[in-house]
C-alpha cells in the first residue's frame, strides 16, 4: 500500500497540499496539514486509496519545501 | 527493609551492573571476570533475548529484534548516554561507575555487526569515566537538552549535523540519502549486553536487574509523626538504585529506603518515566503496580525514572510547570509541536490557576497535537498530560474553582520543585544506594 507522509519538521504551512488533496487532507488551526483517520485523529500519514495517487504525486511536486513523501508502508523503526 | 531482592540471591544468581567497587579495570575484572570473545550477531541477539533485554533509554524496544534488523548493514554504532530528562541520573552514574561494561557492550556489538566506528555520546561530565578507561574511544559531548537524546538527533549530532530529531521514513538502521545506517543503544542496554554475553557463555542465569532513578518532591521534610522521609528525596536530589528489572514501583521505593506503604497512606503519587511519563496514584503504588493497568503506553518503566510527589506538593502545580518545560523542550521544527505544546501548557496553566479552560478543551488540543511531530516528543507530552488529567481530575476541578487541597494558601507558598531544566548532576550529588 502507498501512503503520503508529511515531514512536519520541513513543512512551512503554505497549504498547497491540502488544496490539492482536500478534503482528505485538512489543515489545523495553525495552518499545518493533517490527514484525518477513522477515529477523527489528525496524523502525518495518509494511506492512499484507489485513484488518489495522482493527486498525491501532484501535491508532493507542488510542495515548495519537499515535505511530502510517497512511500510504501514500512514497519516503524 | 527489602523483601524482594535478597542481597545474596541477587549476588549469587545474576550479575549486577554496579557490582564493581570502583571504575578501575581491576575492580571490573574482579566483579565480572573476562569477557568471552565476541561472536556473531545471532548469538549476541540470543543472549539479549535470554535476558529479556529491552532498550533502557525509555522506549523499551526489544534489543534482540533491533540487533537482528541490522543484518548485513555494518552501521555506525552509538552508545547513548545523553540522558536529557532531569528526572534521570542513572546513565551518568553507570558511565562513572561501570565504564568498562559500556565499552565492552559497544565492542561486542561493533564486532558482531562488522562496524568500524563506535561513538559514546553523553554530557561532558558523564564522559570522564569512559575517557579515563579508554582514551582511544571516540566520544561526542551532549549538552544535556531533553530532545537531543532522541535517536535521530543523536545520529545527527555524531554525523556532524545539528543535534535535532529528523523525519525519517525508514528506520535509522537503513541507509537513507545523506545518512549512514546507524544503531543507537542506551548505555545501560550495552552494559547489560556485556553481562548477558558472559552469562550466556557460562550457562549462568542472565542479568535480571536494571537501574532506576528515584527522586521526590514534598516527601523530604520531617513529618509531624517523625522524620521518616529521608532527606534523600529532598528536591533536586536523585538516587540511583539497582533493583530487579521487573520490580513494582513500591519495591523500587523500598530498595531506595523509603517506606512505600506509608508513602501511599499519606496520598503520595509517583510519576513513572519522567517528562514523558505517567502517574501512579497512591493506591496503585500500594497495589504493586509499575505501570498503569490497561494503559496503552508502550513505555512501561520509561527509563526507570520514579519521581515521588508527596501530598504537600500540589500535583496540579507540578503538572503545569512540567507542561511549560515540555513546551520549551520542543526542538522548534514541527508546527504542531512548536504551536501545540505552548497551547497545551497555556491550557493546563489556566486550569491550574483557575483562570479558564476545561479538561474537555485540553483533550481536544491533545488530539490535534498527538502523533504529528517528526519525533515522539508531542506524543510523550500528550501522554503525560492525559495521565495527569486521569490521575488528578478532582484536583484539577478544585483548581478550576480557585482552590487546592495540597495547601490552602495557594499562591504564596515557596516553590520547591526539582530544577527541571538544569543539567544532570554528577554522581556525587546523587549517590548510589545499592540493595546489597
Ligand atoms: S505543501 Fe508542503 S509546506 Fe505546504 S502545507 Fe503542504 S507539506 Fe507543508
Ligand atoms: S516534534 Fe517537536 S521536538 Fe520533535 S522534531 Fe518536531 S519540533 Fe522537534
Amino acid at each position: 500500500m502507498q501512503e503520503l507522509r508529511i515531514d512536519m519538521s520541513a513543512c512551512v504551512a503554505r497549504g498547497l497540499c491540502s488544496e490539492v488533496l482536500a478534503p482528505r487532507l485538512g489543515r489545523d488551526e495553525w495552518g499545518y496539514p493533517w490527514a484525518v483517520d477513522e477515529s477523527g485523529r489528525g496524523t502525518t500519514r495518509m494511506p492512499l486509496v484507489a485513484g488518489e495517487e495522482r493527486a498525491a504525486r501532484e501535491a508532493a511536486r507542488l510542495c515548495p519545501v519537499r515535505a511530502l513523501l510517497l512511500t510504501r508502508v514500512t514497519p516503524a523503526a | 527493609m527489602n523483601r524482594h531482592l535478597e542481597p545474596q540471591q541477587a549476588r549469587d544468581e545474576s550479575p549486577r551492573l554496579l557490582a564493581a567497587a570502583d571504575p578501575s579495570w581491576g575492580a571490573h575484572l574482579a566483579a565480572h571476570g573476562e569477557l568471552p570473545p565476541a561472536g556473531g550477531l545471532e548469538a549476541l541477539a540470543a543472549a539479549a533475548a535470554a535476558a529479556g533485554l529491552a532498550g533502557r533509554g525509555g522506549a523499551g524496544f526489544p534489543t534482540a529484534r533491533k540487533l537482528l534488523s541490522l543484518r548485513g548493514t555494518a552501521p555506525l554504532v552509538i552508545a547513548n548516554g545523553s540522558e536529557g530528562d532531569s528526572f534521570s541520573a542513572k546513565d551518568a552514574m553507570l558511565l562513572a561507575r561501570a565504564p568498562w561494561l559500556v565499552l565492552e557492550g559497544l565492542r561486542l556489538l561493533a564486532e558482531a555487526v562488522g562496524s568500524r566506528r563506535t561513538v559514546v555520546r553523553a554530557p561532558a561530565e558523564a564522559l570522564a569515566g569512559i575517557r579515563a578507561a579508554d582514551p582511544g574511544q571516540e566520544c561526542s559531548e551532549a549538552t544535556g537538552t531533553f530532545i537531543e537524546g532522541e535517536a535521530s538527533a543523536v545520529v545527527a549530532a555524531v554525523t556532524g549535523r545539528a543535534a535535532l530529531p529528523s523525519f525519517h521514513a525508514l528506520p535509522l538502521s537503513q541507509t537513507q540519502p545523506g545518512r549512514p545506517p546507524a544503531l543507537v543503544l542506551n548505555v545501560e542496554t550495552l552494559a547489560v549486553l556485556a553481562l548477558a554475553w558472559r552469562t550466556a557463555a557460562r550457562g549462568a542465569p542472565p542479568p535480571s536487574t536494571r537501574l532506576y532513578t528515584v527522586s521526590g518532591d514534598g516527601v523530604g521534610g520531617p513529618l509531624p509523626d517523625g522524620a521518616w522521609g529521608p532527606s534523600a528525596l529532598a528536591p533536586g536530589q536523585r538516587w540511583v538504585i539497582e533493583a530487579d528489572a521487573g520490580a513494582s514501583a513500591a519495591e523500587v521505593l523500598e530498595a531506595a529506603g523509603l517506606d512505600a506503604s506509608r508513602l501511599a497512606a499519606t496520598g503520595a503519587s509517583v510519576l513513572v518515566g519522567g517528562r514523558h511519563g505517567h502517574w501512579l496514584g497512591a493506591e496503585q503504588v500500594a497495589g504493586g503496580a509499575m505501570r498503569v493497568a490497561g494503559s496503552a503506553s508502550p513505555r512501561g518503566t520509561g527509563g526507570g525514572m520514579l519521581h515521588v510527589v508527596g501530598a504537600e506538593r500540589c500535583p496540579v502545580d507540578l503538572v503545569a510547570e512540567l507542561a511549560q518545560v515540555l513546551a520549551e523542550d520542543s526542538a522548534g521544527q514541527c508546527g504542531p509541536c512548536v504551536f501545540g505544546l505552548p497551547a497545551l501548557a497555556a491550557s493546563v496553566g489556566a486550569l491550574a490557576r483557575g483562570s479558564g479552560g476545561s479538561p474537555h478543551e485540553l483533550e481536544e488540543l491533545c488530539q490535534r497535537v498527538a502523533g504529528r511531530g517528526a519525533c515522539h516528543h508531542p506524543d510523550g507530552a500528550v501522554g503525560f498530560l492525559r495521565s495527569s488529567l486521569a490521575a488528578f481530575g478532582e484536583e484539577f476541578a478544585l483548581h478550576a474553582r480557585g482552590s487546592c487541597s495540597a495547601l490552602h494558601a495557594h499562591g504564596d507558598r515557596a516553590r520547591r520543585g526539582l530544577a527541571l531544566t538544569g543539567p544532570v548532576p554528577g554522581p556525587a550529588q546523587g549517590g548510589n544506594r545499592e540493595v546489597a
